[in-house]
């Protein structure tokens, strides 16, 4: 996840740039915004029209996955027919997208009921830990990392720092088997293993469900939003004003907190985007560990079945998200950057 | 484990029951009835009636709710009664319904459930069925001859999988000739429709309002709720036909991606009983306290040559890539020592199977000397392999592995089920596949007879197919093992079968589960029949 993390920070960290400078120039965020949220537009729409030329290619369609070995050239063109696979690439295309616009989101292949049944309450689970982690997880690294940084290079920076890198170079479905092993099979018997709830429940109902994967989710995540804080700390209260704020007789709450930490904001604010488009798409894999009935198992199941409606609305709502998120995060950076945000 | 297709071709009968249903009331008349078999094998695997070694001993209590951590279904699942397709869709299917006639789970003899008896006029061109008094559907109604047609002909109409064993019946002149009794004319001799029925393929009964949504049967449970890919409950049936049955309240089917969540869930207790484990996960099991209960199948997944494309088409070099195989190394990599050997050919449980064939040992140096001779010293091939059954990617790797101490290289291409059904299976040279425990002439009605769906071999010797048609029309059972045991020895000679080893049935259960037992057929949990298991208070 670091390589993936390293090449995002530095593309959301980049603010938009103008493409011409023509007269006097726009305001920051009205030229960002102009310029992004139609960018951010084509994107959704070309992520929508890929997944399915990929679904196209990919070989086997839904009737061949549901029918598997009984997939004889009867039963394969009858199951065609009644799941209307039949349709040429464009017109089938250009029908999705036509329905898509209008709110049709269309017929699961697999349960032949709508896609929204399918989707909609696991993406309601999904984004509750999402959140949660999100907010623990900033929470963690934004005191850890000012604690670290006003003792740097004590105990508690050391160890904080160690824990954090190990943590960090971990692959999720790991520290995901490891948490089961503590805190459930292993050693403490205090916590389910698994985030099993019946259909009709949602997550919220059981809400000790979610310790779990949310503990995995923040032991991966805290320790970006750690490092970044501390580092954005150390180098503000290392600069020429902290130290005159200091002379002049600052208390440290008031040089951390009033001085240094807005400094940190802005980098804070990126590594929350970064975590929030992470978790988004990398809680497939702790979602199966755990099981838990969320987004992220039904994208891999309609991978399985080909249950392409499904696979598109999942894809197509992810892009939005991305997209929303990265015009936010560059929005927030940009207002908590004040040499930025007025116009040059 | 993604075993997407676990529960392919392949439908059973033994030894007992053929002979049994051939020698009981004179030479022509073939009967299954309460006096043959059913007095032998109360069906659906109450403690009692099966043998092998029950889960949680002690007398079996009534109530409690059982929750069942299934893998290999999806958002596909399906309720659907006479076409399940995943081994967790015959989970469900078999809480809500029955057959006429099933597997035992013993032996995979046929066992009378709903029908009294089956018996076939002298030359087996017209079958009558005799169902059982007083068998209630969920909804109150009693079963019925007409129910019976409507099932077999729902079956025929959709073309589901049923239909392939169920022979060369002419369901549109059928009669009923009294509530409880149908008779079905045949358009040629059909000596298996016993063996046909009771099959693995789910030629269950419905009643003629059967509505899939909502679906009622005669099974022991009844429908609660179902969420494909996640959950599904059943009630008990009260009014179940069998006295006493079923022990829990309740039962309650839940979807596991993966083995290991399986495993957990199990570990902390949320849920009872899990199923398809690896013979890795035995000692998982038992160290928690949980106990395990393993069943020698005869459900495999072989590799398949076909014998029409080179090299293939040579049949030393078939008989060559036989010989390739060390079987017990085999099995213990890839099954743990758990499986049971295999020889190359169908039909492990039939009468006519045994010392048919002396069983085939590694020999790689008549295996290189065949190579030589066919013209391939340094033989080459591709194996297209697929997770579609218990170890089959192992299996592939195991394979190449030891066929490369004869100097054959195996490269194998692994694909997902999906693009492996739909472009490779029955088309490539050389493939693996899926087959529950099965009698020989009907898997061979399914994979190698004249227009069989899944003729992965794509066999089509003359001889071969004259000698089986031959048998399908002999109803004398001594006569019809003398015709199958040549047709064993054909394909152990010249077939295009490679079985290493038969895959076993692996369960794991909490000490409170009881009335789980071993069993032949391939599908997990008891045949995936559910009465006869209870939860210790």
């Amino acid at each position: 996840m670091a390589g993936i993390m390293t090449k995002s920070l530095a593309a959301a960290g980049t603010p938009a740039r103008p493409r011409a400078a023509a007269g006097r120039a726009a305001h920051p965020i009205r030229r960002l915004l102009l310029w992004r949220v139609p960018l951010g537009v084509l994107s959704v729409v070309l992520v929508g029209v890929l997944t399915y030329l990929a679904t196209r290619v990919l070989p086997g369609d839904a009737a061949s996955a549901i029918l598997g070995q009984f997939a004889t050239p009867e039963a394969l063109a009858s199951l065609r027919e009644e799941l209307g696979l039949d349709q040429p690439l464009v017109p089938g295309l250009l029908s999705w997208f036509g329905d898509f616009v209008t709110g049709q989101f269309g017929t699961s292949l697999a349960t032949r009921g709508p896609v929204t049944d399918v989707v909609l309450p696991r993406l309601e689970n999904s984004a509750v830990l999402i959140l949660i982690v999100a907010l623990v997880s900033t929470v963690i690294g934004v005191v850890g990392g000012v604690m670290a940084a006003n003792r740097r290079d004590g105990i508690f920076d050391s160890s904080a720092s160690l824990v954090a890198l190990v943590a960090s170079a971990l692959p999720e479905f790991v520290v995901g088997v490891f948490v089961i092993f503590v805190f459930s099979v292993g050693f403490l018997d205090w916590f389910p293993a698994v985030s099993i709830i019946p259909p009709e429940d949602r997550i919220w109902d059981e809400p000790i469900k979610l310790v779990l994967p949310a503990l995995t989710l923040v032991i991966v995540t805290a320790p970006y939003m750690f490092r970044m804080v501390r580092a954005a700390m150390i180098e503000a209260l290392t600069s020429d004003y902290a130290e005159v704020a200091r002379l002049k007789g600052a208390s440290t709450a008031r040089l951390l907190f009033r001085h240094a930490l807005p400094n940190a904001t802005a980098p804070a604010v990126q590594v929350l985007g970064l975590n929030l488009l992470y978790l988004a798409g990398g809680i497939v894999l702790v979602e199966t560990v755990f099981q838990y009935p969320g987004i992220g198992l039904a994208l891999a199941s309609a991978v399985q079945t080909r249950d392409v409606p499904v696979l598109q609305f999942i894809v197509v709502l992810l892009a939005i998200f991305f997209v929303t998120l990265n015009i936010l995060t560059d929005l927030l950076v940009l207002l908590s950057t004040p040499r930025r945000r007025a116009p040059r | 484990m993604t075993d997407r297709n676990s529960t392919g071709p392949g439908n059973g009968v033994g030894p007992i029951s053929r002979r049994t249903l051939l020698q009981v009331g004179g030479a022509a008349a073939v009967v299954v009835g309460v006096s043959g078999l059913a007095a032998c094998t109360a069906p659906g695997g109450g403690p009692a009636e099966t043998s092998g070694a029950p889960s949680g001993g002690g007398t079996p209590v009534r109530g409690g709710t059982l929750r069942v951590g299934a893998t290999s279904g999806g958002s596909g699942d399906t309720l659907e009664a006479q076409s399940p397709l995943t081994t967790m869709d015959f989970l469900r299917a078999g809480a809500l319904f029955e057959q006429l006639v099933q597997m035992n789970g013993t032996t995979g003899a046929p066992e009378l459930v709903l029908a009294e008896s089956i018996e076939p006029n002298a030359d087996a061109t017209e079958w009558t069925i005799r169902i059982k008094p007083d068998i209630l559907f969920h909804n109150g109604k009693t079963l019925t001859a007409d129910d019976v047609l409507f099932s077999l002909r729902r079956i025929e109409e959709n073309s589901f999988p049923g239909l392939i064993t169920m022979g060369p019946l002419d369901l549109a002149a059928a009669t009923v000739v009294d509530p409880l009794t149908l008779r079905i004319p045949f358009d040629a001799p059909y000596s298996i429709f016993v063996e046909g029925l009771a099959g693995v393929f789910a030629t269950r009964i419905v009643p003629q309002d059967y509505d899939p949504a909502n679906p009622v049967g005669t099974g022991p449970f009844t429908f609660g709720s179902f969420t494909p890919g996640q959950e599904s409950t059943f009630p008990r049936f009260d009014d179940y036909w069998q006295e006493g049955l079923p022990y829990l309240d309740e039962l309650v089917i839940i979807n596991f991606a993966d083995e290991t969540a399986q495993l957990n869930a199990l570990q902390s207790g949320q849920v009872d009983l899990i199923n398809q484990l690896s013979s890795t996960s035995v000692s998982s099991v038992e160290a928690a306290g949980g106990s395990v209960v393993v069943s020698k199948t005869r459900a495999f997944v072989p590799f398949t040559m076909r014998v029409d494309e080179e090299p293939f088409s040579d049949v030393r070099v078939r008989q060559a890539l036989r010989l390739l195989v060390d079987r017990e190394a085999f099995n213990q990599q890839v099954y743990g020592g758990l499986g049971a050997i295999g020889n190359d050919t169908f039909g492990a449980i039939d009468p006519a199977y045994k010392d048919a064939v002396p069983q085939r040992e590694q020999d790689l140096e008549q295996a290189k000397s065949l190579l030589r001779s066919a013209g391939f010293p340094e033989l080459q091939v591709e194996l297209y392999s697929s997770p579609i059954g218990p170890g089959a990617t192992a299996a592939a790797s195991v394979f190449a592995t030891q066929a490369a101490q004869a100097g054959v290289q195996v490269k194998i291409r692994t694909q997902d089920p999906t693009q492996f059904f739909a472009q490779s299976y029955t088309q490539v040279a050389f493939a693996q596949s899926f087959w529950n425990t099965g009698a020989y002439l009907t898997m061979a009605q399914q994979g190698m007879a004249d227009g069989a769906p899944f003729n992965e071999i794509h066999q089509t010797d003359a001889g071969w197919q004259s000698l089986y048609a031959e048998a399908l029309a002999t109803v004398d059972a001594t006569a019809r093992d003398a015709l199958v045991q040549e047709l064993i020895r054909f394909d152990y000679e010249e077939g295009g079968y490679i079985i290493p080893a038969y895959f076993p049935g692996i369960e794991g259960m909490n000490s409170r589960v009881g009335g789980v037992t071993e069993n032949i057929t391939g599908l997990p949990i008891n045949g995936s029949s559910w009465q006869g298991i209870w939860l210790q208070s």
